[in-house]
């Protein structure tokens, strides 16, 4: 009894640790940066979501899914669904009745609430779209997927309450670094907490050889729908915090190029390695835009030049991926008793 | 008495193809049995369908009076059925601890919220499962090389890891295809012993597929020959080498 709750405390010890860190973040980070940077900041967190939740999919399980910008869009839109028309409002009124303290905290908890509602309702459409398209394998998968990531922002294009083609503007602007960062270490730690567990195994063994994944008793359909239901729900979180970031949604964001950049971050970081979807991810945030400046300076956009011709570069140099199959504690052996190997 | 598996006129077609026909055989708990055949003769196609990778056409497969034809290859594990393969199937990517520990997966029983949490039920059940798959290991004498990729084994110890990952689901019956393909005479002894050894520490119920005439001959207590998907011999091995239908088809007239 002793050790449950000693191991408990230490659980609950983290995530305030974790949330201090970030509540100080919060307040201290947004003042010493200039904006701009703050803004390519918000989009590492958010591309960090966005890979480490495809690499479940992609990397861990080996189902190859195109169709990540869906999940995210409807992620997006429903949080921004739901604090448009009913938290934001609410929030507006409680401003005028009780400011301070109290308005504050509702906010967040609101925010919260809008984007676990996305989160849980790109969940759903992965399990919707996950069970009959799992029948299929590789290139398969990827065209089905593919297309219905294409259903999705058609739909959205099509609907008039949340802005159809003009895009959705009056988002409330909520997202701050503590919830995007929030979102990013709860995507980064379940990822890494799976990998150490009989789950991500079962995942990884698909990968490797699903008839033999089958015959020691591994349930691969259920673990496959398992896989898209967790990359979606962090994929539709990532979506939410990035609408009410700039407050402003368009369904041009989420084309298929959107899903492609997911899967350059998987790609580029090692298929599996979470540490390598997040160095993936911060790599692609920055890259374009530390280019920028050479813009000014030839006057031609040389960015989407340069930046391919890395890629290209990379992948032909390391064709696994930055970190292959490994992780941080891998590469660095001064971390290695971290792994419960 | 006391027959874990019966195997009824089990019957596989595949369109005009018959692969296995009006197949029989009652496995007594403890037993280790032989299958031999020539190429082709349909052995595989019977491990196939009893792990469920095929739904026979006709027969039943009844494991302790439960009927095992509609079940998937997962389901039939948890019910104590594990086997290899003839062309070796390890997770090659994953350690050699992990490979045996996705054996021991359908023990686990710990759920998402243990593991985002890494609960004391995690942890009890993840050290328990390292505890009896290192056991494991040392049976076959692989744990040293327990972090090592499984891809980087020897040919023979990738053989017996395969065997320790069927072991570690905890199987009544094991169902080994050509465990001593590819091994040399020495590995081929060794193997005997191990395989005995295993059965008697695991109370293990072992159908075995092998070319390996030694083998067969040295360590089944009975063995069934199929040719062309027709079971044409069934006895002591004693029996078998004197049976001119058995010489027939393996040296032709």
């Amino acid at each position: 009894m002793f050790k449950r709750s000693r191991s408990f405390l230490k659980q609950i010890g983290l995530f305030i640790a974790i949330c201090a860190v970030l509540l100080a973040g919060n307040s201290t980070i947004p003042t010493l940066l200039n904006p701009y940077i703050f803004m390519i900041l918000i989009y590492c967190g958010v591309n960090i979501i966005m890979g480490v939740s495809l690499n479940v999919i992609n990397g861990l399980c080996g189902e190859f899914s195109m169709g990540h910008a869906g999940f995210m869009a409807i992620g997006a839109y429903v949080s921004a669904f739901f604090s448009f028309y009913t938290f934001g409002p609410f929030i507006d009124e409680l401003t005028a009745t009780h400011p301070g303290m109290t308005m504050m905290l509702t906010k967040q908890i609101l925010f919260l609430a809008a984007i676990v509602l996305g989160g849980i309702s790109a969940a759903i459409v992965g399990y919707i779209v996950g069970l009959p398209s799992l029948r299929l394998r590789g290139d398969y998968l990827g065209i089905v997927t593919l297309g219905f990531g294409e259903i999705i922002r058609v739909v959205i294009l099509n609907l008039e309450v949340v802005g159809g083609a003009r895009g959705f503007a009056g988002i409330p602007a909520w997202s701050n670094f503590f919830w995007v960062f929030f979102f990013v270490i709860a995507a980064v730690m379940t990822s890494f907490r799976m990998l150490k567990s009989y789950q991500g195994r079962a995942l990884l063994a698909i990968r490797e050889d699903e008839i033999a994944a089958e015959s020691i008793g591994i349930n691969i359909t259920a673990y496959k729908v398992k896989a898209f239901i967790y990359g979606a729900f962090f994929a539709g979180t990532a979506g939410a915090l990035l609408g009410h970031f700039i407050a402003y949604l368009n369904p041009a964001t989420f084309t298929f190029i959107k899903s492609f950049e997911a899967i350059i971050i998987v790609v580029l970081g090692g298929m599996g390695s979470v540490t390598g979807a997040i160095v993936a991810a911060i790599i692609t945030t920055i890259l374009p835009e530390a280019l920028r400046p050479l813009q000014e300076f030839t006057k031609i956009d040389f960015r989407m030049v340069i930046y391919p011709l890395l890629l290209l570069t990379l992948m032909l140099t390391r064709p696994q991926g930055l970190f292959g199959h490994k992780e941080y504690y891998d590469v660095i052996p001064f971390l290695k008793r971290k792994k419960r190997a | 008495m006391n027959t874990l598996l019966h195997i009824h006129d089990l019957t596989m077609r595949f369109a005009g193809l018959v692969a296995v026909s009006e197949f029989n055989l009652g496995l007594k708990k403890n037993e280790l049995v032989g299958l031999i055949g020539p190429n082709g003769a349909g052995k595989t196609t019977v491990f196939n369908m009893l792990t469920g990778v095929y739904t026979p056409t006709e027969g039943q497969i009844l494991l302790n009076d439960e009927l095992l034809n509609p079940l998937k290859p997962h389901d039939i594990t948890t019910r104590g059925i594990a086997r290899t393969f003839q062309n070796i199937r390890l997770f090659k990517n994953l350690s050699v601890l992990d490979n045996v520990r996705l054996g021991y997966h359908i023990h686990m029983s710990y759920g998402l919220f243990a593991m985002a949490m890494e609960s004391p039920h995690y942890e009890k059940e993840e050290n328990e499962a390292r505890q009896k798959c290192m056991d494991l290991l040392k049976i076959f004498h692989l744990q040293q090389n327990a972090h090592q990729q499984a891809k980087n084994l020897p040919y023979g110890a990738q053989r017996r890891l395969e065997i320790l990952r069927a072991l570690a689901t905890q199987p009544k019956i094991l169902l080994l295809d050509e465990p001593a393909a590819g091994l040399n005479a020495r590995e081929t002894e060794d193997l005997m012993a191990t395989i005995q050894q295993i059965r008697k520490q695991f109370d293990l119920t072992i159908l075995l597929i092998e070319h390996d005439m030694k083998l067969v001959m040295g360590i089944c207590e009975r063995i069934l020959v199929l040719d062309h998907g027709e079971t044409i011999a069934e006895g002591t091995p004693k029996e078998i080498q004197s049976n001119p239908t058995v010489i027939k088809a393996y040296l032709g007239e």
